[in-house]
């Protein structure tokens, strides 16, 4: 009963010792380098003239990206699937996530433009500010 | 490694499989199928995480002062190594060597633990300090009214991380059981191959955790 397909099939990609040894290293530098970039100060090696901010943001991006591909093409077998359905299962969610994204985004952005009294709609009460103000009372003195 | 009372038996295919094949690739499916609806839903969290951003930098640059770096990336190191053994536990299930594969296994959660012992100390300071989500706030000194936003996203989403976390030990332990009653073969490793999926999809979170919380900004 537990024998391969009639057509000498053996399910899985056959797992490579050496390959995930260098798996393991690359995601170990890739979030090495992830840290380096978000503790390293730009501004000392001349690199003012760029939006720092945004440029170490889209560094870790890119680095988090490598190391999805990475995990998901090596450690989860999608780079060894002969049908690639999976892979399209992976993809797809990517896609609504975007679709996510662009929506919650707009809506970030554009609401106060439409209707200018949306920021005064919203009553935050700050329990940060009411812990201040507790504070000078000798309420849970730090 | 203890002596066992009665051998792992072969895996036989359900009867309603034609073989291993159809057997082995269902199974992945159903799982990766699985992972999709995971991935829609800490993708909500993370867009809330990235809208919460926008909307309030400097509650998120404040409050990320107050974590520690150094403790995310030792659990990014824990995190990467047991995802590493347990894609060994795998490559030891195919070449038949339950006793690795046990091993493998084993180191997978003591890593597992040690994610979760650094998240423990993580929270405790935080219980410590009072930087607790909305109403039960207590710390003092910070100036952003919204610092509590960042803090309020912090146990959510690494809360929901943890979660994962407890239930892929969970995993874990149940191939430990499963691999003291079924001999792992070339053609049989289901059970590894499915958790170490599930710990795969806990790996990609973080990628995106790790950096939103600790590092960006």
């Amino acid at each position: 009963m537990s024998q391969p397909a009639s057509n000498g099939y053996l399910p899985g990609h056959s797992y490579d010792a050496k390959v995930l040894l260098r798996v393991y290293i690359a995601l170990l530098v890739c979030a090495a380098a992830m840290i380096a970039v978000s503790r390293v100060p730009l501004e000392a090696i001349g690199l003012e003239w760029v939006d720092l901010h945004t440029f170490k943001a889209l560094i870790i991006v890119a680095l988090s990206a490598v190391m999805t591909t990475i995990v998901s093409g090596f450690l989860m077998g999608l780079k060894y699937e002969s049908s690639k359905l999976n892979t399209l299962v992976f993809l797809g969610n990517f896609a609504f996530l975007a679709l996510f994204v662009a929506f919650t985004w707009a809506d970030f952005h554009f609401r106060g433009l439409i209707d200018p009294s949306f920021e005064k709609q919203i009553n935050w009460e700050s329990p940060v500010d009411k812990a201040n103000a507790a504070g000078g009372e000798g309420h849970h003195a730090e | 490694m203890s002596a066992q009372a009665t051998a792992p038996k072969e895996h036989e295919v359900a009867h309603h499989f034609d073989d291993l094949e159809q057997e082995f690739e269902s199974h992945r499916m159903g799982m990766w199928l699985f992972l999709a609806s995971e991935i829609m839903m800490f993708g909500a969290l993370l867009v809330g995480g990235f809208g919460l951003l926008y909307r309030f930098p400097g509650a998120f640059a404040e409050g990320r002062a107050h974590l520690d770096w150094r403790l995310g990336a030792i659990n990014t190191f824990f995190l990467l190594t047991s995802g590493f053994t347990m894609a060994l536990a795998a490559l030891h299930g195919q070449r038949g060597d339950q006793a690795k594969v046990r091993r493998s296994l084993w180191l997978s959660l003591l890593f597992a633990a040690g994610f979760l012992v650094v998240k423990a100390y993580e929270y405790s300071t935080k219980f410590h300090h009072g930087t607790l989500p909305g109403k039960f706030w207590r710390a003092e000194g910070f100036t952003d009214p919204h610092a509590h936003v960042f803090f309020g996203y912090y146990f959510a989403a690494t809360g929901l991380h943890v979660l994962h976390v407890l239930i892929g030990m969970g995993l874990m332990v149940w191939c430990l059981i499963v691999s003291r009653k079924v001999k792992f073969t070339r053609g049989y490793i289901t059970p590894v191959e499915l958790s170490g999926l599930y710990w795969a999809l806990i790996d990609l979170v973080w990628f995106v955790l790790f950096p939103l919380l600790y590092l960006v900004g």
